[in-house]
């Protein structure tokens, strides 16, 4: 990717040199103008990132000054800003009578992070060699550093000399790997584009666009530290120092009747911080450090190394054919496309670390995840009336790749409580339950993965657009959608069922199909007055639906260790069945010094069968007033309501 | 909401201002758990408490610009931003700052 980036440079270098001979030949005089400014601020919070970042997290709030240069050569354009290291653009433009036309800039600028405290205020501070005593089997727990806070009563609690009641059986634990520490990076954008015009062949244009991010420094992250992401949260700094590339190369053909167009574009994402690697915490239960019965349904322990926020790096190679033709029956237009796209994600190995971890339990059959994308799309545009428009749509596209295949083990299938009946479940419910996997069986947890974006899609759209007196345009249409989904999702683990564990994923999604239908009405009734209104439905046929996702919401804390592990009876989604949109704005100049504007927007969207709706309002009206020709007001206002009902999953664990 | 003016008082000088003012809120209401019965995890520390945001948050900017000569233009201009949490997420971030830009343009 280097050699586009030196090619980018030289050819902006270049071009520069040969408009300032172009300029001089030309004896164009140029116009602009150049600005200095200083800048004062009373930097009170200048240190605390978390309140800059709330007045505004893209800009800096500290004092400097600011330069900004516009020259304009007629057919040369450059402008440039500087404030610091941190903020700062340069564009160039430049038109060479049509026959090649060129842009580059470079811009830089600066965000803050936040700094959070994984607490929220009126938790109690750290706590050292912290125990509690289980009065009903009379264990006290090991002692636990840097315990926050713990919940609900029912407990004793020991702390060195102090002791009392209070303190739950939930112990909550914290550690910020960087304290104080200011978070921010820096993001660089490089922009290139140019059109060149073939002179002998009229219709003839080549192309080209290069686009290269660059973001550096530090933001804070989260990482679990233990098997469960409520006993022990990590945070740390970690580098940032990713890089992005896209090249689009590309020839587009117009002719009278018909034109094409061909581009071949390649992206790359890489992440060159080498990311936090840690040992999880010691695996055991918090009631009895004798007996380990997680063993049997985790997938590392101490003694592996483990990796947080990873990112792969990603490379995607796209071929887009797109063609049209004119001059057919009734004003008619054909246009279709086809596109193709390899992408390939894989983990660094140069940086030191492999998938996931260095030694945990699990195998897999391929290293890097290629998936290939084909779409396929042609739209008939005819004009069968004077004032009649119609339009027709279909598209496939297919998402292909093989599955990674990774298959994860518990660390010890085997472990499992001494003795049965010592398990905390039995003394303080009646339920029946295993005692000897009270967590589950670890055959339950042994885990293979599938690629979920595997699928078919078809869509379909037919609408119709009237003009009404050359005062209003009405549309009509409807929309229809497919998706086959190759994948398949966890099914009911009943670990009586024979085939079990090798076929736990024996159910297919269903396939989701969405009809929509819509109407768009615009109009101006008077010439002070304009509106748009529009609506629309769409009703979604088995929407993306995890079908064993959620504990029933009647259910009690006894049952959430079934008879198996996995009792789950709700359906989440977060795709919607129903969906209701209607906006309209309107706008209004009753006198020549005034203008006024209305917009509103409401939409409902529910779904029944994961048992949540939304509803958003937003409504906004503005204002300008040209008082006299030198004092002109302006006044807006914005409403925004959004309420959404939906059930909420209480994880409650043991430990 | 938002409202400005850019006031030319004479051919020279030239007053402007404007000022916005947001306030958000989002109420999280106490979940319903059915029939999970005491020790109710919930009892003891109210998420919906600590899950409601709200904040309040104006700046206000007013300055002069004065023509020196008719390419030559000096500018002032003052800010004041403010922004204060009611109810917040995690910590308190309540800020304010002001912010004075002053300067010289030349249009050619």
């Amino acid at each position: 990717m280097k050699r586009f980036v030196f090619l980018s440079i030289f050819l902006f270098l270049s071009l520069i040199l040969c408009f300032s001979f172009f300029a001089r030949a030309e004896s164009i005089k140029p116009t602009g103008s150049v600005s200095v400014f200083g800048i004062y601020t009373d930097e009170n919070d200048r240190l605390d990132n978390d309140k800059m970042s709330a007045l505004g997290e893209y800009e800096e709030w500290w004092s400097g000054g600011e330069g900004n240069i516009k020259l304009d050569f007629d057919s040369l354009k450059f402008e440039g800003y500087v404030r610091d290291d941190y903020d700062w653009f340069a564009n160039l433009g430049f038109d060479a009578k049509r026959m090649f036309q060129f842009k580059g800039s470079v811009n830089r600028m600066f965000h803050y992070f936040g700094h959070e405290i994984p607490f929220p205020e009126g938790y109690p501070d750290y706590t050292d060699q912290f125990k509690f005593y289980n009065s009903g089997k009379g264990w006290w727990s090991p002692p636990y550093d840097d315990v926050i806070a713990n919940e609900y009563h029912g407990f004793k609690y020991y702390v060195g000399s102090d002791n009392g009641t209070g303190a739950g059986d939930k112990i909550v634990r914290f550690t910020d790997l960087n304290v104080g520490k200011n978070y921010y990076i820096r993001i660089t954008r490089y922009a290139t584009s140019g059109i060149f015009h073939v002179p002998t062949l009229p219709g003839l244009k080549l192309f080209y666009d290069f686009n290269r991010y660059e973001k550096f420094g530090h933001r804070q992250m989260y990482y679990m530290g233990s098997k469960c992401a409520t006993c022990h949260i990590y945070t740390y700094g970690r580098r940032i120092n990713e890089r992005s590339n896209t090249l689009k190369l590309g020839l587009r053909v117009t002719r009278k009747l018909w034109g094409l167009e061909y581009y071949y574009e390649y992206k790359d994402f890489e992440d060159k911080a080498k990311p936090h690697s840690f040992n999880p915490d010691k695996v055991h239960h918090p009631a009895n450090e004798n007996a380990n019965p997680f063993l049997g349904i985790v997938f590392y322990d101490e003694n592996n190394l483990l990796y947080a926020n990873t990112s792969p790096d990603v490379y995607k190679y796209t071929h887009v054919v797109k063609f049209y033709l004119k001059g057919l029956p009734l004003y008619s237009k054909l246009v279709a496309s086809y596109v193709y796209s390899n992408i390939k994600s894989e983990y660094d190995d140069d940086a030191g670390y492999d998938l996931m971890s260095s030694g945990g339990n699990f195998d897999k059959e391929r290293e890097s995840l290629s998936p290939h994308f084909y779409a396929f799309l042609v739209s008939l545009t005819s004009r069968p009336l004077n004032n009649l428009t119609v339009n027709a749509k279909y598209r496939y596209y297919s998402i292909d790749a093989d599955n990674v295949d990774v298959t994860l083990y518990p660390v010890d299938p085997s472990a499992a409580w001494p003795d049965p009946t010592c398990s905390p479940i039995t003394g303080t419910c009646s339920c029946t339950g295993i005692q000897t996997h009270p967590y589950g069986d670890s055959a339950h947890y042994t885990y293979h993965s599938y690629y979920v974006l595997d699928r078919d899609v078809n869509e379909v759209k037919l609408a119709l657009s009237y003009i009404l007196k050359s005062k209003y345009v009405v549309s009509l249409g409807w929309e229809m959608e497919n998706i086959n989904r190759s994948s398949k999702q966890m099914n009911s683990q009943n670990p009586l069922d024979p085939n079990f564990p090798d076929s736990p994923y024996m159910e297919s999604y269903d396939d989701t199909t969405t009809n929509s239908v819509f109407l768009n009405f615009n109009g101006k009734p008077f010439k002070k007055l304009s509106f748009r209104f529009s609506f629309r439905y769409d009703y979604t046929d088995d929407p993306f639906e995890f079908e064993k996702a959620k504990c029933p919401s009647d259910g009690d804390k006894c049952y959430i260790y079934d008879t198996w592990q996995y009792y789950r009876k709700l359906i989440g989604s977060a795709d919607p069945e129903n969906s209701y949109t209607t906006k309209l704005s309107l706008d209004f100049t009753p006198t020549k010094n005034l203008i006024l504007g209305f917009n509103g927007r409401y939409s409902y969207q529910d779904n029944d069968d994961a048992d949540w709706d939304k509803y958003i309002l937003s409504l906004g009206t503005n204002l300008i007033f040209q008082l006299t020709e030198k004092l002109t007001f302006n006044l807006g206002y914005e409403y925004q309501n959004i309420n959404t009902e939906t059930p909420a999953v209480v994880p409650i664990f043991d430990g | 909401m938002n409202a400005g003016f850019n006031f030319a008082v004479t051919k020279r000088l030239t007053l402007f201002g404007d000022a916005y003012y947001v306030h958000s809120e989002e109420d999280y209401d106490r979940p319903y758990l059915g029939s999970i019965k005491s020790p109710n995890p919930w009892s003891e520390f109210d998420v919906s408490d600590y899950s409601d945001l709200e904040f309040d948050e104006y700046r206000i900017s007013g300055g002069l610009a004065y023509n020196l000569k008719e390419n030559l233009t000096v500018q002032v201009k003052a800010t004041y931003a403010d922004f204060d949490e009611d109810e917040y997420y995690m910590q308190d971030r309540d800020a304010d700052v002001v912010y004075v830009t002053a300067g010289v343009k030349w249009n050619f």
